[in-house]
């Protein structure tokens, strides 16, 4: 079998958008997900401090803490995005193994 | 009469001989390997925080002091120390490291705000069980990402 460089680009290529089609959705409902459950703590922290329960001190620490919470979510998409790119990049250079050891003179 | 050889074969045979060498480590690695016991712990420990903030809210505002809770905060404390260092030892981890050690300085933030209080009022009770459940849920969606 011959070994033709610019077939084997078009079906890397293929692998990595065949990956990526699956794992990306995730990253967008995950996303998506972080909005809803922050806009409920959100929702929460506000009407503490507009009926005077909670001072402004204590609206500031909450606030503090959301922004952590919302940094380990966005952790996790980093590796999720992370995970993806590795899934994509494996997926291509196995074809490219693949198609060299097929065009190997043996 | 000489034979001179194939460039492509050539080629070919120099590229066998550098992927025979290499075929085994020939893939990439951006994130750790996904361990399902670390998974497994994130969700038990999960469990465990959600318990602890029941029963505070279960227990009557003017009956929350610190001691009756003490021994829960340092368990969990505990325990979010060790996934730390679990998570911390393994390579390629740097982002659930972070998750974990941002999950015990919460875990931190909360028992030293209960000392000083002595009490705890319900809507930071709440607001503070569902943080820790997005924290948590957060860290096994990552974990799980990297099967």
């Amino acid at each position: 079998m011959s070994f033709d460089i610019n077939a084997v680009m078009t079906d890397m290529g293929a692998a990595m958008q065949k990956t990526l089609e699956k794992d990306l959705p995730d990253i967008e409902d995950f996303g998506q997900e972080i909005l809803e459950e922050e806009k409920e703590s959100l929702e929460l922290i506000g009407k503490e401090r507009v009926a005077g329960r909670w001072s402004k001190e204590k609206f500031d620490k909450e606030l503090e803490r959301e922004k952590k919470v919302i940094q380990v979510e966005m952790l996790t998409i980093e590796i999720m995005t992370k995970a993806a790119a590795q899934r994509a990049v494996n997926a291509a250079i196995d074809v490219f193994v693949k198609a060299v050891k097929a065009a190997l003179p043996i | 009469m000489t034979t001179r050889p194939n460039p492509n074969r050539l080629w070919l045979a120099i590229l066998s001989l550098l992927l025979s060498v290499s075929v085994i480590g020939c893939t990439v690695r951006y994130v750790a390997e996904y361990d399902g016991s670390i998974r497994d712990e994130i969700i038990r420990i999960a469990k465990t925080v959600d318990l602890f903030y029941g029963q505070m809210l279960d227990t009557p505002t003017a009956e929350r002091q610190y001691k009756k809770f003490k021994d829960d905060y340092l368990k969990i404390e505990t325990d979010l120390r060790a996934l730390e260092m679990r998570n911390e030892i393994r390579t390629f981890n740097k982002e659930s490291t972070t998750q974990t050690k941002i999950a015990l300085d919460l875990w931190i933030d909360d028992k030293e705000n209960h000392k000083k209080d002595n009490t705890a009022d319900d809507a930071t009770l709440k607001l503070h069980r569902k943080q820790f459940a997005r924290v948590f849920v957060a860290m096994a969606r990552g974990e799980e990402a990297k099967q």
